[in-house]
């Protein structure tokens, strides 16, 4: 009965199964071929290696859909069913004639693939086999699963699709290597060359897999009198097509949003030196100086450490700095990293010139800013960050004399209330640009301590940086008010009329280096081009005219319907002689009714930095 | 019964509500853990939210919804029910499309809702508006694009099993189309929804709106008269034909067409095939500076000002040294300098009216001036001979180099000299291996020596005319090239008479001094030429895949100096076709034995100066049967 069955399979598909042996002729040919033409081949073996993934997922597919799908499909089986003769050798006969035929082919291949090296390639009885048996295992998997696919009629795609995205999942969420499990590994680089090792644990889970599709194929075929298989081959409807497509949806979905909420791996350099103390560390690319990125790396982490102890946090994300020519020796950019977790810096690490403080600076902000999740970055919070990195920094690098100079710099700005001036923080970060602005939130920071000595400075940072930034983003932050009166015992009308007090102290006895800054007096005007464009030309002059005259510099951008903290590094920028009389006009043409934003700076070598003379957002009208 | 109707739409549409919502649900959890709620404010989320990509969902999901609109109850055969209820077709037709736009645009609601919640709580000091026209305009832009995917989904689904194909090939065509022609960009309805602003209003692409809301609203006109049964005998004549025996050609030949449309889009999207490394930190590109004087219109990346600066503080001294110099006037319009970057190997680059500077190539400032007055020159060569005769330089290449590089040294004697062009010349010269008159055919002497020798030999010739004829003859020379009546179609040797005759000097005495002058320089470094070994190539395996050359040396080399070659596939093969030339490792080269032709391995050997110029042998062609 059995040889009438196979005959009867043979007749229903030998045509189809002609064509399929054609194709994979072809295919085995074109691989071949390939493998000619390749003159840095190892081995021949790679060939049936090669095969075995590209065919075992066409052929096999076609081979399920013709021998068992086409069956249930077209209902041929109701006639199978009025033959004494069971489900089981049905499905038997169909399972073994699958195998067979797949056995078939790959072991063609391995024989051809043999003949053809044998001449030049010593290919031993014990490698064969182990190559067969890989091979084969590999097949006569992909067959089991895919006939169990062919038996669950029109859930068979998505089935295959959450299994795929099941693996993906898995591997992204654990540390599985999915390389490394069950045929992925039996069909590994190794196959044409290793007869040594037989890998046995990827052998029985590929053979455990066969048992278990095997085992899944059967309980279908024969549960409910063989009617499920019947039912599952139904087509799909509407209603169904839409309650697996949203399943998927919200599958992959899910799958994205734990992807979001997973934390990154640090980011690592895998050429670097290295300094790491407690909950710090830092990498500084090989590429510069050993001698030099042991001294960097060395003082980075000091000071890291030195404010991790300050704000009281247990540990900091990494820090790795890169050198770079393509940066003026006062800049320091911050990286974009995918999929890593860390602060990513590169500055022109190997000049002379290189402006210590700023790299410094950013690395602690944005090490410390890090530490959790960004929470300071909040505008609650924004100036507490930016006052700790430059007060810190300034100490760390300058001692005094950076304490003095951040009076200086924030000596520039115009007397104002203490509490709008901080809670407020990002027009007034954009009004006095980064230097001024952070020494400013620094001078507050040395006025409490001033008032209230050093404890209640460092009490003031950590419930900011550390206590609050633990929070959920939903809680609000406490006022100020309230953060001077608990940490410190001060208030904030107390607080303010110190540091007012001490900002026009500062302003009388430096009046000759403050006085021609604050004096410095922008114009732009806005002038008609033609019917809907217009042109901004600007011009700085000094009070007294300076002897050697600078250069001012004007950034530009323009700006979305919403007002948003804008990073003026990736705005434009235009430099022009102060003091020259003649308007200059900015290389845009502004269209009426489109917003732009420019921000005015003048470089000052008495402190040390750009100071902001104008900061302006605009409707063109 | 019109409400019972609603009442049945809404529960068959329920999967999509709930889809919605659940998205939605995710979405904000997601922005809660990751704490994306307080860092992205309005301003940064509506950009992303009106994406092409965010509004292809909607519009896919629209489409899913409208595909199974009618379909469903044909094939659940409920239609016969709806029948015999007293209300028409029409009706009928009205309500599904009535109510499945409406269970889309719950989901958008949603979101509005939730983005105006996020906004009220988080919101910055920068931004206390909630700015309720642009989020509605968004809103009721993104229920403009569900229309018209839910008519498409409507009229497509009356080709049952291949609405889902038709629908793929259509969005391949738009997208195919976009690519090739961007004007087509208007047949693109994702594009109605795209956030674009002028200020703080919406950019409303009006004739694409208008378009693609007729062509929905007449499809979802010929799918009522469809669903109505005007045609329902010749509809299911062509229902059976579409998917009875039509089914597989339809599907093999879209198949065929949507696999050349994808080859053609991943041609043209697929880059330069390199993928990113994984983390690969990436900084943001730098912004453009620029700076104008007199002279010059710098523009230059903004994160190198101070780099950059020298070239701002002396460039218009620089210029009008150069140009006291050549003793031609200022230019009716500034120089045009790009110093973002020059060509390979190169540290600037001349046009007609403009410069391309490497910042990054000159060790200082000194020298950043230095190759700007090198670059000027070529600026004002090319001005003072003219548009018309401006090609004419091109034969005098070594010329205008030498002039350049005159101009340079003169200027900036102090500036670094790194190479020993004038070394490597003298001692093709004693070695008769070249002489001076070679210079004039660049192409020739690419073929067999260093194309970059035309510096040095350039340079040579010009301290000679100025040296015999004062610091005016180059211009003299300049001018009689650009003149209007100088004979056309010359080969390079004439061109360089015919300037020199004009101006009134003798090409072959220059010609004579130079080499003189050159013969010093020989004298002067004998020990050194006559210490550089002749290097000689032989194959090691004439049979290996891949050939190495093994370069003998008859003597050692002098510190600085190493060994290279180049390969040529036949003796005429142009020198743009050479390959290499490629430093010598471990006292040989490697050519892959594909690269030969006929058997014959064409290969010259070199020795390479300290500063890059190469003193190559003649060609030597091995065979290798």
């Amino acid at each position: 009965m059995t040889r009438a069955w196979l005959q009867k399979e043979l007749r229903d598909h030998w045509l189809a199964l002609i064509v399929w042996l054609g194709f994979a002729a072809a295919l085995y040919g074109l691989l071949l071929f390939g493998l000619a033409e390749d003159q840095a081949r190892g081995s021949w073996l790679e060939a049936p290696r090669r095969f075995a993934i590209g065919w075992s997922l066409l052929g096999t597919t076609y081979l399920a859909g013709r021998l068992i799908r086409r069956e249930y499909n077209s209902r041929t089986q109701l006639f199978l069913e009025a033959l004494p003769v069971s489900r089981t050798r049905v499905l038997t006969t169909k399972l073994v004639l699958g195998a067979a035929l797949t056995a078939g082919v790959f072991a063609v291949a391995i024989g051809i693939a043999t003949a053809i090296g044998g001449a030049t390639q010593a290919h031993g009885p014990r490698l064969l086999a182990f190559v067969s048996v890989r091979v084969l295992s590999v097949a006569w998997f992909v067959w089991a699963l895919l006939a169990m696919a062919a038996l669950l009629g029109r859930y068979r795609i998505p089935l295959l699709l959450v299994l795929g995205l099941a693996l993906m999942a898995l591997a992204q969420f654990t540390s599985l290597e999915l390389t490394n499990l069950g045929p992925a590994r039996l069909l590994g680089d190794e196959l044409p060359y290793e007869d040594a090792v037989l890998p046995w644990a990827a052998l029985a889970q590929t053979w455990a897999g066969i048992a278990l599709c095997l085992g899944v194929s059967y309980a279908l075929v024969l549960a409910r009198d063989g009617l499920l298989t019947v039912q599952l081959s139904d087509r799909m409807s509407h209603r169904e097509k839409v309650y697996v497509t949203c399943v998927l949806l919200a599958f992959l979905v899910g799958l994205g949003t734990l992807q979001a909420t997973q934390k990154p791996e640090p980011f690592r350099l895998s050429d670097a030196v290295v300094a790491g103390k407690n909950g710090a560390r830092v990498e500084v690319s090989a590429e510069l100086e050993p001698e030099l990125a042991q001294e960097l790396a060395d003082r980075m982490l000091r000071i890291l450490e030195s404010a991790r102890a300050e704000v009281g946090l247990d540990r900091l994300p990494g820090l790795t700095l890169l050198p770079t020519r393509e940066l003026d020796p006062d800049e320091a950019e911050r990286a974009q990293v995918a999929n890593a977790s860390g602060v990513v810096l590169r500055a022109a690490l190997d000049d002379p010139q290189l402006d210590s403080f700023r790299l410094t600076m950013v690395a602690l902000h944005d090490v410390v800013s890090k530490a959790h999740d960004d929470r300071a970055m909040k505008e609650t919070s924004h100036w507490m960050l930016d006052g700790f990195a430059h007060l810190q920094t300034a100490r760390e690098l300058q001692g005094e004399e950076g304490e003095r100079l951040l009076w200086l710099r924030a000596a520039l700005i115009p007397s104002q209330p203490l509490e709008p001036f901080l809670r407020r923080w990002d027009p007034a970060q954009e009004v006095l640009g980064t230097c001024l602005s952070g020494a400013a939130a620094a001078s507050v920071l040395l006025t409490v301590e001033t008032l209230a000595g050093p404890q209640a400075r460092q009490r003031l940072v950590r419930r900011v940086l550390d206590r609050n930034a633990r929070r959920s983003w939903l809680v609000a932050d406490p006022t100020l008010e309230t953060l001077l009166q608990e940490e410190a015992g001060l208030t904030v009308e107390a607080v303010e009329q110190a540091w007012t007090q001490r900002l026009e102290a500062v302003r009388r006895e430096h009046s000759t280096v403050l006085d021609p800054l604050r004096a410095a007096r922008p114009e732009l005007e806005l002038r008609r081009l033609s019917g809907r464009t217009f042109e901004l030309r600007h011009r700085l002059s000094l009070s007294p005219p300076p002897e050697r005259s600078p250069r001012y510099s004007i950034r530009f951008g323009e700006l979305g319907p919403m007002d948003v903290p804008e990073d003026e590094n990736g705005f434009q920028l235009q430099q022009a002689q102060v003091g020259s009389g003649a308007f200059v006009a900015l290389p845009a043409a502004l269209v009426e009714g489109s917003r732009w934003m420019w921000v005015v700076d003048l470089p000052s070598p008495a402190l040390r930095c750009s100071v902001r003379v104008l900061a302006e957002r605009r409707e063109i009208r | 019964m019109i409400r019972s109707l609603v009442r049945k739409e809404l529960r068959d549409q329920r999967p999509f509500l709930i889809l919605g919502l659940f998205l939605e649900l995710l979405d904000q959890l997601s922005d809660l853990v990751t704490g994306a709620f307080a860092q992205q404010p309005l301003g940064n989320e509506i950009g992303a939210g009106y994406s092409t990509a965010g509004i292809l969902f909607l519009m896919v999901i629209a489409f899913a919804l409208g595909s199974g609109l009618l379909t469903r109850e044909h094939e659940e055969g409920t239609l016969e029910f709806l029948d015999s209820l007293p209300i028409g077709r029409g009706w009928l037709f009205g309500v599904k499309i009535a109510v499945g736009w409406l269970v889309l645009m719950a989901g958008i609601v949603l979101e509005l809702v939730a983005l105006l919640l996020r906004h009220l709580w988080f919101h910055t000091s920068l931004d206390g508006q909630l700015h309720l026209g642009l989020l509605i305009t968004g809103a009721l832009l993104q229920g403009a694009v569900l229309y018209v995917g839910l008519a498409l989904g409507v009229v497509l689904s009356f080709a049952g099993r291949l609405s889902w194909m038709l629908a793929g090939m259509l969005g391949l065509f738009v997208f195919v189309a976009v690519q090739q022609i961007p004007a087509a960009s208007i047949l693109d309805p994702t594009s109605i929804a795209v956030a674009r602003f002028q200020g703080t209003d919406w950019r409303i692409p009006w004739t694409t709106l208008a378009l693609h809301l007729t062509w929905a609203t007449l499809a979802l006109l010929l799918s009522l008269a469809l669903f109505a049964g005007v045609w329902d005998r010749r509809l299911r004549k062509l229902w059976g034909f579409l998917s009875g025996p039509a089914a597989t050609p339809i599907t093999v030949a879209t198949s065929v067409v949507g696999l050349v449309l994808i080859g053609v889009i991943s041609t043209e999207v697929a880059g330069d095939g390199t993928t990113a490394v994984d983390p690969e930190p990436s900084f943001p590109e730098p912004a453009l500076g620029q700076f104008d004087s007199q002279h010059y219109a710098f523009r230059y990346p903004a994160p190198l000002s101070q780099r950059a600066s020298p070239l701002f503080e002396e460039g218009d001294a620089t210029f009008q040294r150069v140009s006291g110099l050549l003793g031609v006037g200022a230019l009716p319009t500034p120089i045009r300098v790009d110093l973002t970057g020059s060509a390979q190997h190169t540290a600037g680059l001349a046009f007609w009216n403009a410069i391309r500077m490497d910042l990054l190539a000159a060790e200082d400032g000194e020298e950043l001036l230095a190759v700007l007055a090198h670059e000027t020159t070529h600026v004002l060569v090319a001005q003072t001979v003219g548009a018309e005769r401006a090609q004419r330089l091109n034969q005098l290449l070594a010329f205008n180099e030498g002039l350049s590089r005159h101009v340079q040294r003169m200027l900036f004697p102090d500036a670094p000299d790194r190479d020993q062009g004038r070394t490597v010349a003298a001692l093709l010269l004693a070695r008769r291996q070249m002489r001076v008159e070679d210079i004039f055919n660049v192409g020739a002497l690419a073929a067999d020596q260093d194309r970059d020798l035309v510096y040095p030999f350039g340079e040579a010739i010009v301290q000679q005319l100025v040296r015999r004829h004062g610091k005016d003859a180059p211009r003299k020379v300049l001018e009689a090239t650009g003149r209007k009546d100088a004979p056309e179609q010359l080969d390079p040797l004439s061109v360089w008479q015919d300037a020199f005759q004009t101006a009134g000097y003798d090409l072959t005495r220059i010609l004579y001094d130079v080499q003189k002058d050159l013969e010093r320089e020989h004298a002067r470094h004998r020990q050194l030429h006559d210490s550089l070994p002749r290097p000689k190539p032989s194959v090691e395996d004439p049979s290996a895949a891949f050939l190495r050359i093994v370069t003998h040396l008859d003597g050692p080399l002098p510190e600085g100096w190493y060994v290279a070659c180049r390969f040529r596939a036949e003796a005429g093969s142009p020198p743009t076709d050479y390959e290499g030339p490629m430093e010598a490792y471990d006292g040989g080269c490697f050519r892959d034995r594909r690269n030969v032709e006929n058997n014959t391995l064409w290969v010259q050997l070199g020795v390479v100066a300290p500063g890059g110029y190469h003193v190559y042998e003649p060609w030597v062609s091995i065979p290798l049967d």
